[in-house]
């Protein structure tokens, strides 16, 4: 085992940790920070696996956005600690089964995944094209081998290769290539909740 | 991992940490100094170190005027925050209230990691270069072998995610304010971190806004690569800096960048005058003394962050490293050599000069702070919040949508 996969399964060790104190804590903002603390640990988890655009997204949408919201709303609400502690008598009753199905059906979804991806590992040298067509073979040469206005880690064509697997250009030529339609859709129905929102909480014409 | 790397990344280590401590203690001295002499008083001069010297009549006279126009100041400063009562208050909630001051700390000394502060550069040559001038020829052999002709960068990460890194760095900042402001259990706390939290989430929006059409023009958010796209210069003497293609969002970017530091003219989360210090009211010590090195450290950064960003870097316009693979690249007419508009000059100068053009900038920056800090009024809450969503964020995507469609004709 080198030093990262050491390291891996640290953050992994760190970030479940962190996931039980968000429950066991009785105060809501020890479980925010609990919270916090899971997410910069899964954010470690992605960089160590060269995905480091998801690691520092991971760390300025979950880590900077949402808990921080979560935090300011608990501030506003002025949540006491009283009222969770009385539903943590019964309530494990109810959540043990459930945490076990959910890691059941989640297992189940998870495990082929990951046992294709441990098998597959990263390309170095030129990328072979599948059927013949034309696909950008070199990735790290500054040149658009196949021509389509792509250069080199910006074409998805390169995604699988060391220098592009995880980068800002490979994840966005994904998300505006291919996935593009799906990227789209998400950001529409992120403006339909939006709007949505407001609608709900404005006033009406007339009401105080 | 091989030696060289490993020892040029321990330099480069101890330079960004050695430089953010030393302009976190400086600052508070420039800070009372600066405001001092705006407001035509003397201002910080008194703090000394007595010197004995032979008096006349025989034993010791003390020498009290040893005081280096009061720059011991920023060491009584810190001594004074290590020496008082580090006192907790008994209604805080100690974990959070212990751990807070760390996310104000950490996020302000890591941001300064992937931001370039002299660019590519081959030790070996340089130091050969530095040793050949002292007459040390064989020392310089040695360093040249160690090191070899390899090209390393003078930058503590160089992160393929660059930018989006300081802005992962700067949005933990924001738990400092929060989560003080909870622990502290007091209502002016409370009140300072709430203003504090929604100023900083809002600003941190159009922070990004205000940046993507930079983005937009280099094409890249590897803070690397966009210091080296500074380096060229257009129609011979317009130097290609980040603030000749975004002029407006410059000032906008610096707007948002001094409000996530919180200081006056937006120090709504503090407001001395109303909630008596705000988020860390309930602070002593060494603890509160985290806050403002932060804040102080942060001022550093924003300097950092805005001269690599906006004002060429390191870059002085007309010279170039042999290293500079970049511009190289763009002028394939030309060799690579180390050049002072044309003339052929040793690495180390270039090198040097641009470690030092870096430093000035950055002191420039710092400048401009502290003297906005002193000219401009006080906000207040609501106007802060009007500012950045009625004006700044509107005028950021109008400019990022002309910047698109101009890089998109140009194209």
């Amino acid at each position: 085992m080198d030093a990262s996969t050491v390291l891996l399964y640290l953050f992994t060790i760190l970030a479940a940790g962190g996931g039980v104190a968000v429950v066991m804590q009785r105060d809501a903002v020890h479980s925010a920070v609990a919270l916090l603390f899971t997410m910069l640990n899964l954010a470690a988890v992605y960089a160590l696996m060269q995905a480091h655009l998801i690691a520092a997204l991971q760390v300025v949408i979950y880590g900077g956005a949402i808990v921080i919201l979560i935090v300011y709303i608990i501030m506003l609400l002025d949540v006491r600690s009283e009222d969770a502690v009385r539903w943590f008598r019964t309530g494990w009753l109810v959540a043990l089964p459930m945490v076990l199905l959910f890691a059941l059906l989640f297992g189940r979804a998870i495990l082929p995944v990951s046992a294709r991806a441990s098998t597959e590992s990263l390309l170095t040298g030129d990328i072979p094209c599948v059927g013949g067509a034309k696909c950008e073979q070199v990735c790290d040469d500054g040149v658009d081998t196949d021509g389509d206005g792509l250069t080199d880690c910006k074409d998805p064509d390169c995604g699988r290769h060391m220098a592009c697997y995880g980068t800002v250009e490979s994840v966005g030529g994904h998300l505006l290539g291919p996935f593009v339609l799906p990227f789209e859709v998400s950001s529409i129905l992120l403006l339909a909740g939006i709007v949505g929102s407001i609608l709900l909480t404005a006033r009406q014409e007339g009401e105080r | 991992m091989d030696a060289p790397f490993v020892v040029v990344a321990i330099l480069n280590l101890a330079f960004v940490l050695g430089f953010l401590i030393n302009m976190g203690g400086m600052l508070t001295w420039v800070e009372r100094k600066q405001g001092a002499v705006m407001a035509n008083r003397i201002g910080a001069n008194r703090a000394y170190i007595p010197i004995p010297l032979p008096a006349k009549g025989g034993g010791i006279r003390w020498y009290k005027r040893f005081t280096m126009i009061g720059l011991f100041h920023a060491l009584t400063d810190g001594l004074k925050m290590l020496a008082k009562e580090d006192y907790t208050p008994p209604f805080v909630d100690k974990f959070v209230y212990n751990i807070a001051p760390w996310f104000a700390v950490v996020p302000a000394l890591v941001t300064f990691a992937v931001i370039p502060f002299g660019g590519p550069f081959q030790p070996g040559i340089m130091m050969s270069d530095v040793l050949g001038v002292v007459g040390l020829n064989s020392a310089a052999d040695v360093i040249h072998g160690f090191f070899g002709d390899t090209t390393y960068q003078l930058q503590l990460a160089n992160l393929n995610v660059g930018l989006l890194f300081i802005f992962a760095a700067g949005s933990t900042g924001i738990f400092a304010t929060a989560l003080a402001g909870w622990a502290s259990n007091n209502k002016f706390s409370t009140m300072g971190a709430l203003r504090g939290a929604s100023q900083m989430i809002s600003y941190e929006v159009f922070m990004g806004m205000s940046i993507l059409g930079l983005l937009v023009v280099y094409g890249t958010v590897d803070m690397n690569l966009i210091a080296q796209m500074q380096g060229d210069v257009h129609f011979g003497f317009i130097p290609s800096w980040g603030v000749v293609y975004q002029p407006v969002m410059f000032f906008v970017f610096l707007t948002a960048l001094m409000a996530e530091n919180k200081r006056v003219p937006f120090d709504m989360p503090e407001a001395e005058s109303e909630l008596v210090a705000g988020y860390f009211t309930e602070y002593s010590a060494m603890k509160m003394g985290l806050f403002m090195m932060a804040e102080f450290i942060e001022i550093a950064v924003i300097s950092g962050i805005m001269v690599s960003l906006f004002l060429g870097a390191y870059h002085i316009p007309g010279v170039h490293a042999v290293t500079d693979s970049w511009y190289w690249a763009q002028h394939p007419e030309l060799t690579a050599a180390n050049t002072f508009w044309g003339a052929e000059v040793p690495h180390a100068v270039v090198i040097i000069g641009r470690v030092l053009s870096f430093l000035i900038k950055v002191v420039l920056f710092c400048w401009l702070q502290i003297l906005t800090r002193w000219t401009l009024p006080k906000f207040r809450y609501d106007q802060v919040m009007r500012l950045g969503w009625k004006v700044l964020l509107p005028i950021s995507l109008v400019n990022l949508v002309i910047t698109a469609a101009v890089v998109l004709a140009l194209n």
